[in-house]
């Protein structure tokens, strides 16, 4: 069924739980919400509860939307929003994250590389690596990956993810050095590296 | 000159990418003549294009089989 989301009488339908308006819109969208809550971590079966919520509060909250923003913004507007419920939940941002003393012992008092990185073959990123990566974001804090998917895979700036997460800069750049780091290293680990 | 740790925190935690026009010459500068900083970045780089691909999978029978219980809750059956 083809529904044009901007035709007037739309949000009525879709307030009223018009089963083939609410489907219509499931359709569109569950995908791209599953993959999202997926990306960040949330098992199957919390992302699909994620996204029931979502689409509920979507339909709860048609009366304000008034067709302002595209419905997909508006739909990942809540969506974003029950993430930062559940990160409010789950965040920690540790004084010390064991990847610090890590990082610090790569480098000697100068600064200057004393474990430089190894080369890693450029083939990991191609398909074949996609388990080991899926291993080692599976191992990062919740708080990590989510920040880390927001920015690195929905491109959102530091800015956005501030706004959307309600965190400030300066714990972005802390969870993005960790996760970043933490990622680099398991990698590492895995073994990825040119002859 | 910058150190090769303070480059490593500066890319690793996005400050890089809100520097000023100043600071990100010096960084450029380094990452130049830097063999180890220059591979980190890339390695940076290349994870973030990595994780989009791989993370990425979801079945389409995942999606017909949470699409049914989803209309299932939404209207009580």
């Amino acid at each position: 069924m083809d529904l044009n989301f901007s035709e007037p009488g739309f949000l009525e339908r879709l307030k009223s739980r018009e089963r083939n308006t609410v489907r219509a819109v499931v359709d569109a969208y569950l995908p791209q919400l599953l993959r999202a809550a997926r990306g960040m971590g949330f098992s199957l079966e919390a992302a699909e509860d994620l996204a029931q919520s979502t689409f509920l509060g979507l339909i709860e909250s048609a009366p304000n939307f008034e067709g302002r923003a595209h419905i997909r913004t508006y739909l990942f507007s809540i969506f974003y929003n029950k993430v930062k419920e559940h990160l409010r939940e789950v965040i920690k941002i540790e004084k010390n994250d064991p990847i610090d003393e890590v990082v610090e012992s790569r480098f000697d008092q100068r600064g200057r590389w004393r474990r430089p990185p190894a080369d890693i073959e450029r083939e990991i990123y191609g398909m074949e690596a996609g388990k080991s990566i899926r291993d080692c974001l599976g191992k990062l804090p919740d708080t990590q990956r989510i920040v880390f998917y927001l920015r690195e895979v929905e491109e959102m700036s530091t800015q956005e993810i501030c706004k959307k997460m309600d965190l400030s800069s300066t714990n972005i750049g802390v969870i993005l050095f960790r996760a970043r780091h933490h990622l680099r290293e398991c990698l590492e680990r895995k073994g990825f590296r040119k002859e | 000159m910058l150190s090769c740790a303070e480059v490593v925190r500066q890319i690793a935690s996005d400050e890089a990418v809100n520097a000023s026009f100043a600071e990100k010459l010096r960084l450029r500068i380094h990452l130049a003549i830097c063999k180890h900083c220059s591979e980190f970045a890339w390695q940076l780089r290349g994870m973030g294009k990595a994780v989009k691909d791989a993370s990425t999978a979801v079945s389409d029978l995942e999606v017909v089989q949470a699409r049914t219980r989803i209309m299932d809750g939404i209207f009580g059956r």
